[in-house]
C-alpha cells in the first residue's frame, strides 16, 4: 500500500512576549490577558513560570480541528464553492488531520470530545448553516475575512521602555518615545455581515446548554471587547460587536447550535483601553518587583482553577505539588501571544 | 463455554428483538465506514467516499431527531446478553457460601 510521507519542517521560532532579559510582557493576546485579570498568580504560574500539561489537552485538539474545518469551509463558500463541494473538502481534510487522534473516552472531556463527535458536529454545523444568513465579509484586497491573525500597536509602552529625546524640547510628554510599544494580538475566526452591519464571529464548543446564562458571560467580556476593538482595526470599518456562535455537543440527542450577539459601542471600546494602562501598570509592576499575589475569590470561577490544588497548599509545599501535576514547559511549549496559529 | 454458532443464529432467527439489539446502528456504521476509510490512502478516497460518511452521519441525526436513543462507542459494540437469552442455565450458587442472615 503506497503511502504519502508528509515531511514536517521545523516551525519557526516565536519571538518572545517579553523584554528582552525581563518579565515584562509586551505582546498580549485575551488569553495572557485574561489570566491576568483573574489572577495574578495563575498568570505567573502560566505565563512566567511556564507551569502546565504536557498532554495534548483534549479541549484545545477538539476546538482545534473544529475552527479549522469550519475556516476551510467558509473560505471555499465566499470563492464560489457549492455547499457539498465545500463540505465534501473540509470533512475529508478533518478526517486526515485526525486519523489516530485517540482521545481517552473513559473520561468525561473524552466522552464528549473525540473524533466521532468532531465529525458528527462538524457535520451538523455545516448543515444547520447551508444557508446562512451571515455572510462573510470581503476585504478591500478580495479575500475572505476568514481566520484573520491580528497584531496591533497601542500608543504606549512599558515604562521599562521609556526613553527620553533629548532633541525634543516641547513639554515632557513629547519627550518620551517608547523603544518597544505594548502589542495586541490574537485570531478572529470570522468578519460576518449580519443585517446590514459588520460583526466578528467567533466559534466555541460547549457541553453545557448555550441559553441566556452562557451568553451572559459575554457582557462584558474582555475576549470580546478585544476582538471588536481587533476587528475595527483590521477591517478599518466600524464592528457592532461580535455574534458568539456556539456548538452544544451532545450525546443522546442532536447537537445544538445558538448564536448570541453582544455589542460593543465606541465608548466601550475607549474605556477597555483605557483600563488596559491600569492592568499593564500592574503588570510591569509585579514583574519589576517579582511578586504577583493570588486573587482568592476567582478560584472556582470557570469550573475552578486548575492551579486551585496548588494554591490551597502552604506556600512551602506548593512547589512539589507544581512538580507532581505539571510540567515545566518549554519556551517554544509555552502561550505565546506571538506564535502563529 | 463455548457458544455453538448455530445455535446462536438460530437463537437469533426466532427472537427479532434481540436481533435488532444487535444490528448496527447509523453511528456503528458510520464509524466502521471511517475505519476502512482509515486503513486506505487518503489519496485513494473519493468524493463517494467522503458524500457516504456525511450520509451516514445525517441519518444518525435523523434517527436521533426522531428520538432514537444513542448507543455510544464505549457501549456500542457490546450487547449485554444473558446466558439465559442464548439458551444456557445459568448456574446455581454453590451451597452454604456467602454471609446469612441471622
Amino acid at each position: 500500500m503506497k503511502r504519502n510521507v508528509a515531511v514536517k519542517l521545523p516551525e519557526p521560532q516565536a519571538q518572545s512576549p517579553f523584554l528582552p532579559g525581563t518579565k515584562i510582557q509586551f505582546a498580549w493576546d485575551s488569553t495572557s490577558l485574561g489570566y491576568l485579570k483573574t489572577c495574578p498568580r495563575l498568570y505567573q504560574y502560566t505565563m512566567i513560570d511556564g507551569w502546565g500539561f504536557k498532554d495534548e489537552s483534549v479541549h484545545l485538539r477538539f476546538g482545534s480541528e473544529y475552527h479549522t474545518a469550519i475556516e476551510q469551509y467558509d473560505k471555499a463558500k465566499a470563492a464560489g464553492a457549492t455547499h457539498k463541494a465545500a463540505m465534501r473538502d473540509a470533512i475529508k481534510d478533518l478526517l486526515i488531520r485526525t486519523q489516530g487522534w485517540d482521545s481517552d473516552t473513559s473520561t468525561k472531556a473524552g466522552k464528549y470530545k473525540n473524533r466521532q463527535t468532531l465529525l458528527e458536529l462538524t457535520i451538523d454545523y455545516f448543515d444547520k448553516f447551508s444557508d446562512d444568513s451571515a455572510t462573510t465579509y470581503i476585504k478591500e484586497d478580495g479575500t475572505a475575512a476568514v481566520e484573520l491573525s491580528f497584531r496591533f500597536e497601542l500608543p504606549w509602552g512599558p515604562k521599562a521602555s521609556e526613553k527620553y529625546d533629548q532633541q525634543y524640547a516641547g513639554s515632557p510628554k513629547e519627550n518620551v518615545h517608547f523603544e518597544q510599544p505594548y502589542l495586541l494580538c490574537g485570531h478572529l475566526d470570522r468578519v460576518v455581515n449580519f443585517n446590514d452591519s459588520l460583526f466578528v464571529m467567533d466559534h466555541k464548543t460547549t457541553t453545557t446548554t448555550p441559553g441566556e446564562y452562557f451568553f451572559d458571560q459575554f457582557a462584558p467580556n474582555n475576549q470580546m471587547t478585544l476582538y471588536s476593538l481587533a476587528g475595527k482595526v483590521v477591517i478599518n470599518s466600524p464592528i457592532n460587536g461580535v455574534i458568539i456562535d456556539a456548538a452544544q455537543i451532545k450525546l443522546q440527542q442532536p447537537n445544538e447550535f445558538k448564536r448570541g450577539m453582544t455589542y460593543r459601542t465606541p465608548g466601550m471600546l475607549d474605556e477597555w483601553v483605557h483600563d488596559l494602562e491600569y492592568w499593564f501598570q500592574q503588570a510591569e509592576h509585579y514583574a519589576t518587583v517579582g511578586y504577583w499575589p493570588m486573587n482568592d475569590t476567582a478560584c472556582d470561577k470557570f469550573g475552578g482553577c486548575r492551579f486551585r490544588e496548588v494554591c490551597s497548599k502552604d506556600p512551602n509545599v506548593r512547589n512539589v505539588y507544581l512538580k507532581s501535576t505539571f510540567s515545566h514547559l518549554n519556551e517554544d511549549e509555552r502561550w505565546n501571544p506571538l506564535k502563529p496559529r | 463455554m463455548s457458544i455453538d454458532k448455530e445455535k446462536y443464529a438460530e437463537i437469533m432467527r426466532k427472537n427479532p428483538a434481540m436481533q435488532a439489539k444487535v444490528e448496527q446502528s447509523d453511528l456503528d456504521l458510520l464509524m466502521n465506514y471511517i475505519i476502512d476509510l482509515d486503513a486506505k490512502d487518503p489519496a485513494d478516497w473519493t468524493p463517494k467516499d467522503i458524500d457516504i460518511v456525511i450520509e451516514h452521519q445525517r441519518r444518525a441525526r435523523a434517527s436521533r431527531e426522531a428520538g432514537v436513543k444513542v448507543k455510544r462507542p464505549k457501549a456500542e459494540g457490546v450487547v449485554k446478553l444473558t446466558l439465559a437469552d442464548l439458551g444456557f442455565k445459568a448456574p446455581k450458587p454453590a451451597p452454604g457460601k456467602g454471609l446469612r442472615r441471622l
